[in-house]
């Protein structure tokens, strides 16, 4: 074995031990239903000077996709208080539902990420993703996103590229759990972007949310409201 | 309309809980959790439906004109999982309402009390403490979501 080959071995077992070190859990942990418990987002975000452009430019009437049933990514969904999300872990991939507008998203465990099928299979523009473990953690690699905004709830306008990569680590801790999802992208941020969601074991299923135009746009009706009576209040 | 959650940017806030960071869609953003205000009318149209649940009420003023408000409730499969009775209010009936006002719209409002047709008095519990239950691992119970006898 040679230097370059001890080095790679000894930094593959750093990261292992690491990871089984503040994974508190196991993975099998990881499967069953969670709730959103609270989230930490980045006071900085690091935005270059288009994401800032970006950011401003945001208006939530024209450019959260939720009022139009689509849902944005899994960072935002994840940043929705009430609808759990379920995790099934199988032998060749992992099975996300989120109940935020019934998104069932697949993610393989073997294969290239590049040529990987969309992760949800009717929302081409949430991009494709490959999984993996790194001890008792899930990490999650997604590419191909649409451009457009990455946030509409938790960070409402932090913009992503079509550049965007997204890391989703999942740290099981018996029944709590820790989702930790880095963002790189070179476009908008001038350094990876991170937000961390705590969740909370639930004991309940997870149900049909049936999202409707006029249920989503109930927000549009409201700013109707508001342009009839500009005087009031 | 100037979007009011761009202003934690430059106040640069650090925000440990989604809501606190919300968009459009958040209660403690768009609503005013102080004092609350109550309304009493008839109600026009009731939506149990998500990513919210909403109420169209007609309040008659002093002068007899008619003023429409809007009342935002949580999404449909919260209230199913707090053990909310979807059939609570329906339209026709007359309810006196109480509620957190809206912080940028006039009549519109976020449910906290309903005093119902029957005289019965609903209170919400609200979805925080449905998940506090469920962290604790107790089971969720309401006392204040059950309908208490006319007063």
């Amino acid at each position: 074995m040679n230097a370059a080959t001890r080095l790679s071995v000894l930094l593959l077992a750093s990261c292992a031990f690491a990871s089984a070190v503040r994974a508190a859990g196991t993975r099998d942990d990881l499967d069953g239903v969670w709730l959103f418990y609270g989230a930490e987002v980045p006071e900085d975000p690091g935005l270059t000077p288009a994401g800032r452009e970006k950011l401003e430019q945001y208006d939530p009437l024209r450019d959260d996709a939720d009022t139009m049933c689509k849902p944005v990514t899994f960072t935002s969904i994840m940043h929705t208080p009430s609808p759990p999300i379920e995790i099934r872990q199988r032998a060749d991939h992992v099975e996300i539902d989120y109940e935020f507008m019934d998104v069932h998203r697949r993610v393989p465990l073997s294969g290239a990420l590049a040529s990987a099928p969309y992760t949800v299979a009717d929302h081409p523009h949430m991009g494709r993703s490959l999984g993996s473990y790194e001890g008792e953690e899930l990490v999650i690699d997604t590419v191909d996103v649409e451009a457009g905004y990455l946030d509409t709830l938790g960070f409402a306008g932090l913009p992503q590229s079509a550049q965007m990569r997204t890391e989703e680590r999942f740290i099981p801790n018996g029944d709590r759990l820790e989702v930790v999802v880095t963002h790189h992208d070179p476009v908008y941020y001038a350094k990876p972007m991170v937000m961390t969601y705590d969740f909370v074991r639930v004991d309940t299923t997870i149900m049909e949310w049936g999202c409707t135009l006029e249920g989503a746009n109930y927000d549009e009706r409201l700013d109707a409201v508001e342009a009839e009576q500009p005087a009031a209040r | 309309m100037k979007p009011p959650y761009l202003l934690f940017l430059s106040a640069g806030v650090s925000l440990l809980t989604a809501l606190a960071a919300a968009a459009h869609h958040s209660v403690a953003i768009n609503f005013e959790r102080g004092e609350p205000i109550e309304i009493r009318g008839t109600v026009k149209e009731a939506h149990m439906r998500n990513p919210h649940s909403q109420y169209v009420v007609d309040v008659r003023g002093e002068d007899g004109t008619i003023t429409e408000w809007f009342v935002e409730w949580s999404d449909r499969n919260s209230l199913v999982r707090r053990g909310v009775d979807l059939d609570l209010i329906k339209a026709g009936d007359t309810v006196t309402l109480t509620l957190w006002p809206s912080q940028r719209l006039p009549n519109v409002g976020y449910f906290v009390q309903a005093v119902l047709a029957d005289g019965s008095i609903y209170r919400d519990c609200g979805f925080v403490q449905y998940r506090e239950a469920v962290a604790k691992s107790v089971r969720f119970r309401c006392e204040e979501g059950t309908r208490a006898p006319p007063q």
